[in-house]
């Protein structure tokens, strides 16, 4: 992983801890004086305040690992580290963003334009989705690879399935109800990550 | 993107396209599916790198090819091919019709 791209991530985690420090400082009294957990509300932003950080860290740890899995048999291609940096850095510029929106509404008791915030946050989600998985589609075998054709057919076929992924969240954040939202969203997420996965095992398998 | 379109616009080059999504190939392999000159064929991959649909790499004397084609174009390259925009193309060779 690059210095800019390791440096970019370790800061958004940083503002997003120290935000979340702030806004539990600011929200105290609401815990301490018998609204611990029993406002349902200040219970999902403060999970959600909790929960952003450490999802981009463990996003990140997973991507770094990635890009520095080189061992001399298999190097990554110049162009997929920069897919997955670029999406790194990309990711991590759209969590920070979520998270202070959320921060916000734990403050100020309701998120700003909560119905229209949301679907807007899930939309800019949709739309990287179908981005980044239409670069992935792009991005070379590395140099060593056992058999680059199977490499191409299986990012490819990955590609797709992001970019239907993707398709799904920019409609859900458009027509589907929001208590739903989020559902339909973690469900194209974990399809997406799982034909990533699976198709990544696939193409290393020799003709 | 106009590069994209143009390079798709094409029957002969939509057909490399194919070609290499089973592998990566050399251009003379490439070559043997065409009835066209050399030079033709070398202006098509001209074009088809130009829109970096494809990727080159010198192998000591040969060139091989790889597909290097995102969702989009994909899905571009697939309405090209169901609604035949372009000529007709010239794809087998008499070498591949003698090989069945």
């Amino acid at each position: 992983m690059s210095r800019f791209t390791r440096l970019f991530v370790i800061g958004a985690i940083a503002v997003m801890a120290l935000v979340t420090l702030a806004v539990t400082a600011w929200r105290w009294e609401a815990y301490t004086q018998g609204g611990v957990f029993s406002d349902r509300k200040l219970m999902l932003n403060t999970f959600a305040l909790v929960f952003l950080p450490l999802w981009l860290g463990l996003g990140a740890f997973a991507t770094g690992w990635m890009l520095s899995r080189s061992n001399a048999a298999l190097p990554l291609a110049p162009d997929t580290r920069r897919v997955g940096e670029n999406s790194l850095v990309a990711a991590a510029l759209l969590t920070a963003g979520v998270h202070l929106w959320t921060a916000a509404g734990a403050v100020l008791g309701e998120p700003p334009g909560r119905e229209f915030g949301g679907r807007l946050v899930v939309a800019i989600a949709g739309v990287f989705f179908i981005l980044n998985a239409n670069f992935v589609a792009k991005t070379s075998p590395p140099p060593a690879w056992p058999d680059p054709g199977r490499w191409i057919r299986a990012t490819l076929r990955t590609g797709w399935v992001g970019v239907a992924a993707g398709l799904v969240i920019l409609a859900t954040a458009i027509m589907a109800p929001l208590g739903s939202m989020g559902w339909i969203v973690i469900g194209a997420t974990v399809v997406y990550g799982l034909a990533s996965v699976l198709n990544h095992l696939g193409g290393r398998k020799t003709a | 993107m106009s590069r994209v379109f143009k390079a798709l616009s094409d029957p002969t080059r939509r057909r490399i396209l194919q070609l290499l999504r089973e592998r990566p190939m050399s251009a003379g392999e490439l070559a043997e599916h065409f009835p066209h000159a050399k030079a033709t064929m070398s202006a098509h991959f001209a074009v088809l790198r130009e829109a970096d649909l494809i990727a080159d790499e010198r192998q000591g004397k040969s060139i091989i090819y790889r597909l290097r084609i995102s969702v989009l174009e994909d899905a571009l390259l697939g309405f090209a091919e169901t609604f035949g925009i372009g000529f007709p193309a010239m794809t087998e060779t008499p070498k591949e019709e003698g090989a069945k």
